[in-house]
């Protein structure tokens, strides 16, 4: 599943560095994530760089977007096509 | 007392199981007999010293003989991460502690990165090494298992290599599934100014900690897997939002350490003329330094874990490197210029030129890294006549790489520099280099040299025992700026700020700012407000930065603060007092004790865990033979006076630093030799080793100045008793050997068969001179 950023987030701007996809972008308050270029960094890294670095552990997997590592690698492969294209 | 029978002693105080929310176990790991134990500190520990730094201590006093050399295998040394690290933000760090090999006191250096934080995810607070393994050694934790490796594939590399040989060989990568602490070839070779690395520029740095591990054989500590169960308890992550908060709204932080990083403080101590230049020889150095200078060659930040900061500026000069990260970010910071506001505006508008470092248009490995701090801005730029930013860059890269101390191998270069100068040593014994202030081509050969401990780099290596390890004239000791045998760590010149200069002369570690800096000093917001200065500081502390009066309030104040900090596991950059009044302090850190170890925990009992920590760190540093007389200051700053700048004049007076440091001892519940009061001491003997025997004197005696001594290591009768004496108080030896001496216990007097009178912990002994006469 995609990853989303819940209200514990401090708007540090760590995660913004850290994301492959650049699916972070500041929000009002808290930082959000696009669930359309999230990969949790499947392609990128054996973790996930936003969880590995967010210092209040805001990023936390998305309910409303669940899918499977394989799900992942092909929105990785097609994300990788459209920066290529 | 061999280590392996201290250590039987001390685990039978321990236990099997957890005694509080969250703790990890104590492993103890011989590296001579390939074998491991795994146990649980005491609940005591927690409630009176935390962990970290503060339970490093406690086990170093219970397992450390302080007769051997330090680097004895039987010497332990201590890995140790806070109690807070990896669940709090900014909680990253953890101490290495040991018996300095560099300096005359204690080892105990601070550091982050990962390490700490996947020590405390795989169920350990601390590791204690001892013993010399067969062959070099590297350490394996993985999940609560261990397992000893074979190191001989690694044995010569330096920081970058090994990290890329243990991903290859062991299919990791560093930071996402591997955490490692390791040597490089300096610390093989026992170089003294030599770290632990952990990370591409995370070092344990200060006191020789590369030369000890290497000591023992151990090439690294490998932690093997992803940190698991990441979600912190509640209350305690809604609580880290208002600490990340504080941490991220602070404005030093934000302006300044997010942007650019600790080389921002460059100008205000070149503006003050308080930057050591020429190993002090003077204290204005050039303006090519200052910050914005880096700005051409910064392509980003980086930090440790979970930490909202990300303070580490890094560097890349090759060609097409990104750059300009944090530009222009100090321009208009009027706090950051106090001495001279003008400055704040001051911008160089460097660009990149950078050719390769002989403008061939070459490049190589040196030539990007992270870093550097002002440390080693100051210490290899002015500190040996350094002017170039790209030269500090490369230099920066290479100690990165060689796992080398920037503070003590900067401070020891410098060192032989102003001998050169004066004609203390020449080109026969530097074997033909010419030390002139600012000869790069030198100064980079010379840190190669050091790490192999090959020609003059073996003596640069000897860091600051190059006297009495026979490389130079007695009379080079009157240009070593160290204290307690430590070169200084900051390259600020303290002759100004008299509590800085009161802090580098009592800090445990010897001559080192981040023990108790009293940065605020300078603050004018802070000194404008007395009120406030003196909530802050818990006492009256004069505006003026170069008075004496009630500097020692300050000091107190932060040493408590930091000695938490340490101890709970959180960045000195953002605790209260070191750069900022309004970053978390001790109350925040007694909300997430609580939460975490459900232990109940209030600011003023942190405070006074603060001053334990110090406590049993000058005990120990008193069982090395440290005195009163070792809390001092270079002969220098006593002696030779500010020559430029808005304090030109300015020295230490040596009678109103020794009032300064009389009051000091008294409000911190030291005797007249520096350790803690008689019944403080015993206090902390018998939370230590379970063992405290007061024994008063007929007379004040060298070491024991109020007449009374307590003895903690565990004796059962007279005879023993009588031997530790001698062995706490060498230096009142021929008293303690009087026969016309004798002894009472608790009021009785002993008037036959004294040696073998039993004595318990908590007894009270009474030398009683016998009164002759008919």
């Amino acid at each position: 599943m995609a990853l989303m950023i819940n209200e514990l987030c401090i708007a540090c701007d760590v995660c913004l560095a850290a994301c492959p996809n650049k699916a972070i972008s500041a929000g009002e308050d808290i930082f959000t994530i696009n669930p359309d270029l999230c990969t949790e960094c499947v392609g990128h890294h054996a973790v996930s760089q936003c969880v590995k670095v967010c210092p209040v552990r805001a990023c936390v997997p998305d309910p409303d977007h669940q899918e499977s590592k394989d799900e992942l690698q092909a929105k990785y492969e097609r994300l990788k096509a459209l920066k290529a294209a | 007392m061999g280590i392996r029978e201290k250590l039987a002693r001390l685990v039978a105080r321990m236990h099997d199981t957890p005694q509080y929310n969250s703790q990890g176990a104590v492993l103890f790991v011989d590296l001579e007999q390939r074998k491991t134990l795994k146990k649980y500190l005491p609940l005591e520990v927690l409630r009176n010293f935390l962990g970290g730094r503060g339970a490093n201590m406690w086990l170093l006093y219970n397992l450390v003989e302080e007769e051997r050399e330090a680097l004895d295998p039987e010497i332990p040394l201590i890995f140790g991460a806070g109690v807070l690290t990896s669940s709090m933000p900014s909680a990253t760090r953890g101490n290495i502690t040991s018996k300095s090999p560099d300096s005359y006191a204690i080892l105990d250096a601070n550091a982050g990165d990962y390490f700490p934080s996947f020590l405390r995810c795989h169920g350990y607070d601390h590791v204690v090494l001892y013993g010399r393994a067969a062959a070099w050694t590297l350490l394996k934790l993985s999940y609560g298992s261990e397992e000893f490796v074979d190191a001989a594939p690694y044995v010569g590399l330096n920081n970058l290599d090994m990290a890329a040989a243990i991903q290859r060989d062991f299919n990791c990568v560093e930071r996402e599934d591997m955490a490692l602490a390791r040597i490089t070839s300096a610390g093989e070779n026992q170089a003294l100014c030599s770290g632990i690395m952990g990370g591409i520029k995370a070092i344990w740095a200060r006191g020789g900690g590369g030369a000890k591990m290497g000591s023992l054989k151990l090439k690294g500590i490998m932690i093997h897997g992803a940190p698991k169960d990441l979600q912190p308890v509640q209350p305690m992550a809604k609580y880290n939002k208002v600490i990340g908060k504080k941490i991220i709204g602070t404005s030093v932080i934000k302006n300044a350490l997010k942007m650019v990083g600790t080389p921002f403080l460059y100008k205000p101590s070149r503006v003050l003329c308080a930057l050591g230049t020429k190993n002090n020889q003077q204290t204005s150095w050039k303006p090519t330094l200052d910050a914005d200078n880096f700005d051409p060659y910064r392509p980003g930040m980086d930090g440790c874990y979970l930490c909202p900061v990300h303070c580490r500026n890094q560097n890349d000069m090759t060609p097409g490197a990104a750059s300009g990260w944090g530009a222009a970010a100090l321009k208009g910071l009027t706090g950051n210029a106090s001495y001279d506001k003008a400055q704040a505006e001051v911008e160089h508008g460097k660009q990149r030129s950078y050719n390769g470092i002989h403008n061939d248009g070459k490049f190589d490995k040196y030539d990007k890294g992270d870093g550097p701090e002002y440390v080693t801005v100051g210490k290899f730029g002015p500190m040996i006549g350094i002017s170039e930013p790209e030269q500090v860059l490369r230099l920066n890269n290479i100690l990165n790489d060689l796992g080398l101390d920037s503070a003590s191998t900067g401070s020891s270069i410098a060192w032989a520099m102003e001998l050169y100068q004066r004609g203390i040593i020449t080109q026969k014994e530097t074997g033909g280099l010419d030390l002139t202030w600012g000869n790069y081509e030198l100064i980079e050969k010379l840190l190669f040299m050091t790490a192999k401990r090959e020609g003059f780099g073996d003596t640069i290596a000897d860091s600051a025992r190059a006297v009495e390890r026979g490389k130079y004239p007695q009379e080079a000791l009157d240009y070593r700026m160290a204290v307690k045998g430590l070169f200084q760590s900051d390259p600020h010149d303290s002759r100004i700020l008299k509590a800085f200069a009161l802090g580098l002369s009592v800090a445990t570690r010897g001559m080192d700012h981040l023990r108790n800096r009293v940065t605020l000093e300078i603050n004018a917001r802070i000194n404008d407000d007395p009120a406030f200065k003196t909530a802050l500081y818990n006492g009256t502390v004069s505006a003026q930065p170069n008075s004496y009066e009630g500097k020692e309030y300050a000091v107190r104040k932060c040493e408590n603060n930091y000695a938490v900090g340490d101890s709970v596991g959180m960045c000195r950059f953002n605790t209260k007092l070191f750069n900022s009044p309004t970053l978390p302090d001790l109350n925040d850190f007694a909300t997430q004790l609580t939460s975490l170890t459900g232990q109940a925990f209030v600011e003023e009992e942190l405070n006074e865990i603060g001053r334990n920590v110090t406590g049993i760190e000058r005990m120990l540093n008193f069982r090395f033979g440290l005195r009163a007389r070792d809390d001092t200051l270079p002969r220098r700053w006593f002696e030779e006076s500010l020559t430029e700048g808005p304090f030109a004049g300015e020295k230490i007076e040596r009678k109103e630093f020794e009032a300064m440091k009389t009051r000091f001892y008294a409000l911190t519940g030291l005797n007249a030799e520096g350790a803690p009061a008689t019944e403080w001491h015993e206090k902390l003997s018998r939370l230590t080793t379970g063992f405290a025997v007061r024994v008063d004197l007929p007379k004040p005696l060298p070491g024991a100045p109020e007449q009374s001594v307590v003895i903690d290591e565990t004796v059962s009768d007279v005879a023993a008793l009588r031997k530790a004496l001698l062995h706490k108080l060498p230096e009142a030896a021929a008293d303690l050997n009087d026969s016309t001496w004798n002894v009472a216990v608790n009021g009785s007097m002993v008037l036959a068969g004294e040696g073998a009178t039993r004595i318990s912990s908590g007894d009270r002994v009474t030398l009683v001179p016998i009164i002759a006469g008919g």
